[in-house]
């Protein structure tokens, strides 16, 4: 359990899309001409990337939530709100 | 009449920034609103740099040359995503607490040091400058190439130079919250029609790839010159450490501005989904090797594709959807460089006046930009240097957003001048360097130097080596200002 955002679990799950795209040209089917579903592979590969991406940070938010950041978040917005009922509009000087 | 079509769409984009905004009267709510952009405000800002002028004119020219290589673009922005999940939600509770208008306050406040918020200042405006030129330029390119006329090129410069200074002065960055509403919608309805044309011009997608595969199966690969796999990693690489830590100053304001740390996840998490529209310009690009003629600028390519198998009042679209990715990142380097000049490069302490040079600064910068776009000065050697340049600051910015801050300010700064004038050796002497990106070399000498100086600061004052700046949980917004006027 980590309220930090940047755990190490958490990074670990997100190196894997980032891993996996910087990769990219030393993969088999990206360093030789490959067509999958009619389209080059190096295309296919980075639009799972991309769906990667979005999982892994779905996953990450969600742990992040259970374990303790949904309580954050509370109290991050009660501050906000405090601060714009005061018209505590920042400026620095 | 196309080009009467296309004036008239970038008279609307500037009016849509001005319509129903009250001018904004003092610099923290022209810069950061109330701090309090909701998540549909914030998207949209945020997405900004994912769609701009180079994936319109820029994307689709590399595939053009380097085949399914273009996908780095892909890559570095879809990793961005990853970072700065974890990144700015930090940046934002530090400015909110400290009350930051700029990157610069960020880096003043966290290491203790005026000088270092000035180079910050400096360094970061003087390289947004050529990187708001190619925005200017590129809007008239895609005019150009639209209409087929140089004047109408140059009036569409003008005008929509005109425009952003408009509507970046007198609504700060609400205004442009809104412009980029339209843009992005008007780029999502460009590229559609762009690849549909592509499918109904030169043939289906699948059939496409089918005749690359065929005659230049070198494109389906990571491999051809100048776009191999050094490039990619490196690249990929360079540019993700530098996005992803935001050391861009122009991207600052709408990370300050958002409601809260949660809006700013919420959006990163999906804000990668944008990468699917980029596969468009990369798919005309490649397809433009079947007609275009193989001497074809890079610039020229998307256009090239869309004018040989569109309609003119289609083209008109596009080159409107083009106008809007110009006139968006403009208008938020503007904002970008006249916050670093009139709030931390210059020791203004009357608010208003703070403000009115602020201004002024905004019209100069575009003015500048517009001069150098026009009279076609070749600047972009300078915009080599702005993203090499500007991620030498990722180590600093990686230091600072910690809990606590324990590297002196010197030889932060040290480090910073040491990789930029690297790039810049790099860059301008042609040293050779194999592919690596020069911004990734430099940032070997600049954290060798940024270690050094750490060591002699510890041996000259060990009593004072410890924390510069401590986690600043205790002060709300309003309650403490650091971020400047000196």
């Amino acid at each position: 359990m980590s309220t930090t955002l940047a755990s190490p679990k958490r990074l670990t799950i997100a190196s894997v899309p980032v891993v996996g795209m910087i990769i990219t040209p030393f993969l088999p089917f990206v360093s030789t001409p490959t067509l999958w579903l009619g389209l080059p592979s190096a295309v296919v590969w980075m639009a799972l990337m991309i769906v990667a991406t979005v999982a892994a940070l779905q996953i990450i938010e969600r742990t992040y939530l259970r374990e303790g950041g949904a309580e954050l978040d509370r109290l991050e917005a009660e501050q906000s709100a405090a601060a714009a009922a005061a018209g505590t509009v920042t400026e620095a000087h | 009449m196309l080009t009467v079509a296309i004036i008239i769409g970038i008279l609307g984009i500037g009016a849509l920034g001005v319509a129903g905004r009250r001018r904004q009267t003092e610099l923290s709510s022209w810069t950061v609103g109330k701090r309090d952009l909701p998540r549909w405000t914030s998207w949209f800002l945020q997405a900004g740099e994912s769609l701009t002028t180079f994936s319109f004119l820029g994307l689709a020219g590399i595939a053009f040359g380097g085949g399914v290589a273009a996908l780095f673009a892909v890559a570095y922005l879809t990793i961005n995503c990853v970072i700065q999940y974890f990144v700015i939600p930090r940046q934002r509770e530090l400015g909110a607490n400290r009350g930051y208008l700029t990157m610069a306050d960020f880096f003043k406040d966290r290491f203790k040091s005026k000088a270092l918020g000035k180079t910050v200042a400096l360094v970061g405006a003087v390289f947004l400058i050529p990187y708001l030129q190619l925005q200017i330029t590129g809007l008239g390119m895609i005019v150009q190439l639209a209409t087929g006329s140089e004047s109408a090129r140059g009036y569409s410069m003008a005008v929509a130079s005109v425009l952003v200074v408009v509507f970046v002065i007198w609504a700060g960055i609400r205004g442009l919250a809104k412009v980029a509403v339209f843009k992005d919608f008007a780029m999502l309805a460009a590229l559609v029609i762009v690849l549909a044309g592509v499918i109904a011009g030169i043939g289906g997608i699948p059939d496409i790839f089918a005749k690359i595969m065929d005659t230049a199966p070198s494109y389906l690969t990571i491999s051809r010159p100048g776009f191999d796999a050094t490039f990619w990693v490196t690249s990929v690489i360079v540019t993700s450490i530098g996005a992803g830590l935001n050391t861009f100053p122009h991207l600052w304001p709408p990370v300050l501005a958002a409601k809260s740390g949660a809006v700013l996840r919420d959006n990163v998490k999906w804000l990668s989904v944008y990468q699917f529209l980029l596969l468009i310009p990369i798919t005309a690009g490649i397809a433009g090797t079947l007609v275009l003629d193989p001497k074809t600028k890079g610039n020229f390519v998307l256009l090239g594709v869309a004018q040989h198998t569109l309609p003119e009042p289609l083209i008109a679209v596009i080159a409107i959807g083009g106008a809007a990715a110009a006139m968006v990142p403009a208008g938020a380097i503007a904002m970008g460089i006249s916050s670093l000049v009139s709030n931390n490069l210059l020791s203004v302490k009357n608010p208003k006046l703070r403000f009115r040079i602020n201004h002024v600064v905004v019209a100069v910068a575009v003015g500048l930009a517009l001069a150098f776009g026009l009279a076609k000065s070749d600047i972009g050697a300078l915009l080599l240097l702005t993203y090499g340049g500007l991620t030498q600051m990722a180590p600093a910015v990686a230091i600072a957003i910690g809990r606590k801050v324990r590297i002196g300010a010197v030889p932060v700064n040290l480090g910073i001048v040491v990789g930029t004038l690297c790039v810049a050796v790099i860059t301008f002497g042609n040293i050779p360097t194999g592919g690596v990106d020069s911004g990734l070399i430099s940032l070997a000498p600049n954290l060798a130097v940024l270690a050094i100086a750490e060591l002699v600061r510890r041996r000259r004052h060990p009593a004072g080596a410890g924390t510069q700046a401590d986690d600043v949980d205790a002060p709300l917004a309003g309650q403490a200002a650091v971020g400047a006027g000196a």
